[in-house]
């Protein structure tokens, strides 16, 4: 479990990344000891709000998904936020070459799963669908992660800062990439047999 | 008669000065505009300023007098740069500068007054065309004409780039804006009814792939090497992805009509060479990329170099991103929504605005022989860009998705779940944030304006002297 | 290939001649054969060009800008269909010059409001649409109310249409501004809008 590593980042972000340096995490270590874990919250958090508590928009009825369309939906995004940190793990570890910063593989994607863990907790508020409310804590826990990246990349990385600064910058657009390749597949699949369905 | 022995600056200077300005004027239109959907009263009832005329406004003045002028100082001084030239004719393009800044003062008169055709970016009445026509030829004149005096034998690739949007827009604007005149102030197009739509999109989506993308990577291909004081990453990928681009993109237009009254055969050609088209697009970026990757000791140090990289960042974004929301399935979605309106401003914003601020940064010391005011604002300028960029983007995209799946939502028993009107409601926070992200990425302009102001102000403008080419 | 790029790279004329080659491809296998099918050119059955005051109006709504909010082109969904009308048909748009079909629905789509609402509604809705419709964002017209009809360049303007391929008469041109006489821009519009998407009655 990578509970107390998660703590330590949380308190001190560059003891914590120092620690899980150190650690050496293999894939599976990291993906049963963290991912899987933690990308439980947004996932369940998700699946409960929509379907037993809903959400209004303007003074309208409260919407809720029907439960097989959510639980569909849920297991999706559960996939989709492993392959989330498989995908930008990989991409580091493969980047890791042009920037003389061979890391082994596992090293690299508890990089991005560490990471990650301010976005994975705060899915917890999934779980009650407030638009404002997901807004002001969503926003300073995507700031949090952004630093947590950029404070991590060069300690786990083994690079100099300013290396770092310029490798977290090139991995930052990756994400991008990726974070618009998984726009487009959402609403490939909402096309194909795993639309949302509505039911109040 | 003797040759020139310095470079012609002047024209490049003014133009310069102009994108800085055009950058304001369209921008705070922008932000007008973000502000009229929030909150409607902004319209006050007045017509020269309702949203719905204002919206034309805002497109031009950013895509041809900011964007314009950014392409006219750039392509003008890389020429020269690169030819060891001087202008093939300074009294021609003292022309093309009064001739451009005659269209957009047009553009600004004319189009609140309700004097426009409503084709997208192709909005200006006939008169106004037939000046673009005319400004648009000599450009090219002073342009082809001073390769051809060049003393270096090899054309340098971001003049290969320039070329293509030249020659392209000329092509585009004179067949799309073919109409015939009722009155001095209205025409009729040439088109009607689908073919027009096929026209329409044929030069619009162009204008973004030419105007927007093939000219600012001639941009590119000049000012990242030169900030980054090495060379472009790879030659042979430049010719490549520049023939494939210039092929392929024409072809994209049908991803804007589909699953309208177009033929499936035009969208599925559409969809496929938009697909096609990310592989030519992403040699741009990797060669800018990788061009930047070896200057990595001079990034932390470097505010312009900053500008430079993340512009080349967000093109790899919006030209992922375009293919994929060409795929009809998503378009199905994301056709009519707010996501569209994100993918534009991430790639106006993050792409066209940020390389064209790069370039102006590292432009106008030099143009006036000083070193620029303050490193510090443009770091602030940096930070403050990027925040509204991606304020702007992910409000949209949450809004944009909104709107789709609202729109399609059916209840079990299939009737519609959400009235329309139901949708413009819970667009109205993200309205909010869009128009809180544009003003972020308005101040940040002005505090460049502000910084190029200083750094110019009082200086005697000197035109560099033509260097002996090394080879 | 370096080679025969180098030839490329040292002539500027040969590489604008192949640039322009290679640019035009596209746009002459896609857009030249669309002027040649059929079913693009051809009226649905029911479609006369529009009467002047609906002219008029097409010129207001094109004026104002209108498509910048508002789409005019329902796409074969089913939940689109379902609260638009039938899908729209290309035969239906053969004297829209320029189309209007937007690209951005910020409003509703319009291609099928002919005889949604009435008149009366869509006077105070085009006057101030929060009077109808309090969460809309759409900016009020009311000079439309105030304004006169320009009747002085109707007949230029079928003119002009029918050499473009509308099919008016000498007797429709020459009695066109007599039907302006009397008339707000206000009425030219909402006829405008009385009469889109009326051609095709069923619903699917």
């Amino acid at each position: 479990m990578s509970l107390s590593h998660v703590l330590k980042l949380f308190v001190n972000p560059r003891d914590g990344w120092m620690a899980i340096h150190d650690r050496g995490y293999s894939i599976a270590g990291v993906v049963l000891g963290h991912t899987l874990i933690f990308a439980l919250i947004p996932a369940v958090a998700g699946y409960f709000g929509t379907t037993q508590v809903g959400w209004q928009v303007g003074g309208g009825e409260i919407v809720r998904l029907t439960s097989a369309s959510a639980g569909k939906i849920a297991v999706l995004y559960y996939l989709a936020m492993l392959a989330g940190v498989g995908t930008v793990g990989w991409a580091i570890h493969w980047m890791g070459k042009t920037y003389d910063a061979d890391q082994p593989v596992g090293q690299c994607i508890a990089l991005a799963s560490f990471t990650a863990t301010p976005l994975f907790l705060i899915g917890f508020l999934q779980a009650y669908p407030v638009l404002w409310l997901n807004l002001i804590a969503g926003l300073p826990a995507l700031a949090f992660t952004t630093y947590l990246f950029y404070t991590g990349v060069p300690i786990m990385m083994e690079v100099s800062r300013e290396r770092g600064f310029l490798f977290s910058s090139a991995m930052l657009a990756f994400g991008l990439v990726t974070l618009v390749a998984m726009l487009a597949v959402t609403a490939l699949l909402w096309g194909t047999g795993f639309a949302p369905s509505f039911t109040s | 008669m003797a040759e020139a022995q310095t470079y012609n600056y002047k024209v490049v200077r003014q133009f310069a000065v102009m994108t800085i300005v055009w950058g304001i004027v369209g921008m705070l239109v922008g932000v007008i505009l973000a502000a009229q959907l929030a909150w409607p009263v902004l319209n006050f009832d007045i017509p020269w300023l309702t949203f719905s005329r204002l919206r034309p406004l805002h497109t031009n003045a950013v895509i041809f007098a900011f964007g314009g002028s950014a392409l006219f100082a750039s392509s003008y001084y890389v020429v020269q740069r690169t030819c060891h030239v001087r202008l093939f004719s300074d009294r021609l393009a003292a022309f093309t500068f009064w001739g451009w800044q005659s269209v957009i003062v047009l553009a600004v008169i004319t189009l609140p007054l309700g004097i426009t055709t409503t084709k997208e970016y192709a909005e200006l009445e006939w008169p106004i065309d037939l000046l673009i026509a005319v400004v648009w030829v000599v450009y090219a004149i002073v342009f082809l004409g001073t390769i051809v005096k060049r003393r270096v034998s090899h054309i340098y690739v971001a003049n290969w780039f320039f070329a293509a949007f030249i020659l392209a827009v000329a092509m585009l604007h004179i067949v799309n804006s073919a109409a015939l005149p009722v009155s001095m102030w209205k025409s009729y197009s040439a088109y009607a009814g689908v073919q027009d739509a096929m026209v329409q999109w044929w030069y619009g989506h162009n204008a973004v792939g030419f105007f927007l993308t093939a000219g600012f990577l001639g941009m590119m291909y000049y000012f990242v090497p030169k900030q980054a004081n090495r060379p472009i990453y790879s030659y042979r990928l430049s010719i490549v992805h520049f023939w494939a681009l210039i092929f392929t993109y024409i072809w994209a237009g049908p991803h804007h009509l589909h699953y309208t009254a177009l033929p499936d055969w035009a969208q599925s050609l559409g969809m496929a060479m938009s697909l096609i088209l990310l592989a030519p697009s992403w040699g741009g970026m990797i060669n800018g990329i990788m061009t930047l990757s070896g200057a990595w000791e001079k990034l932390r140090t470097d505010p312009v170099l900053r500008f430079l990289i993340v512009s080349v960042s967000f093109y790899g974004m919006s030209t992922f991103e375009g293919p994929m929301m060409a795929i009809k399935t998503v378009n199905a979605l994301s056709h009519y929504t707010d996501w569209t309106i994100g993918h534009v401003h991430s790639g106006t914003l993050g792409w066209v605005a940020m390389v064209t601020y790069g370039t102006m940064y590292y432009l106008l010391p030099r143009l006036f022989g000083r070193e620029l005011y303050s490193l510090k604002l443009v770091e602030l300028h940096f930070w403050i860009a990027t925040i509204g960029i991606v304020l702007y983007i992910t409000a949209m995209w949450v809004s944009g998705i909104m709107q789709g799946l609202m729109w399609r939502a059916v209840n079990t028993d299939g009737t519609l779940t959400y009235s329309f009107v139901e949708s413009v409601q819970a667009m109205h926070p993200f309205y909010i944030i869009r128009f809180l992200g544009g003003v972020l990425f308005l101040s940040g302009a002005i505090i460049m304006a502000y910084n190029l102001w200083k750094t110019v102000a009082g200086a005697k403008t000197v035109d560099a002297a033509i260097p002996v080419p090394a080879h | 290939m370096a080679k025969g790029h180098e030839k490329l790279e040292t002539n500027i004329g040969l590489m604008v001649v192949l640039i322009l080659l290679v640019m035009s491809v596209g746009g002459i296998v896609t857009v030249v054969p669309q002027f040649f099918q059929g079913e693009l050119t051809t009226p649905v059955k029911g479609l006369t060009p529009r009467n002047p005051l609906q002219l008029a109006g097409m010129d207001i709504y094109i004026r104002e800008s209108c498509m910048v909010c508002h789409s005019q082109m329902i796409r074969p969904f089913r939940a689109e269909t379902e609260r638009y009308g039938h899908y729209s048909v290309a035969g239906e748009f053969v004297y829209d010059r320029p189309f209007q079909w937007g690209s951005k629905r910020t409003g509703p789509d319009l291609h099928r409001v002919g005889g949604r609402y009435s008149d009366a509604w869509h006077r105070v809705h085009l006057i101030n649409p929060r009077d109808v419709v309090p969460e809309s964002v759409m900016p009020g017209y009311p000079w439309l109310a105030e304004n006169a009809v320009d009747a002085s360049d109707i007949r230029t303007k079928m003119r002009v249409l029918r050499v473009l391929g509308h099919p008016y008469t000498d007797e429709e041109i020459e009695k066109a501004p007599g039907m302006l006489e009397g008339k707000s821009e206000m009425d030219a519009i909402i006829a405008y809008l009385q009469n889109l998407g009326t051609s095709i009655k069923t619903r699917r």
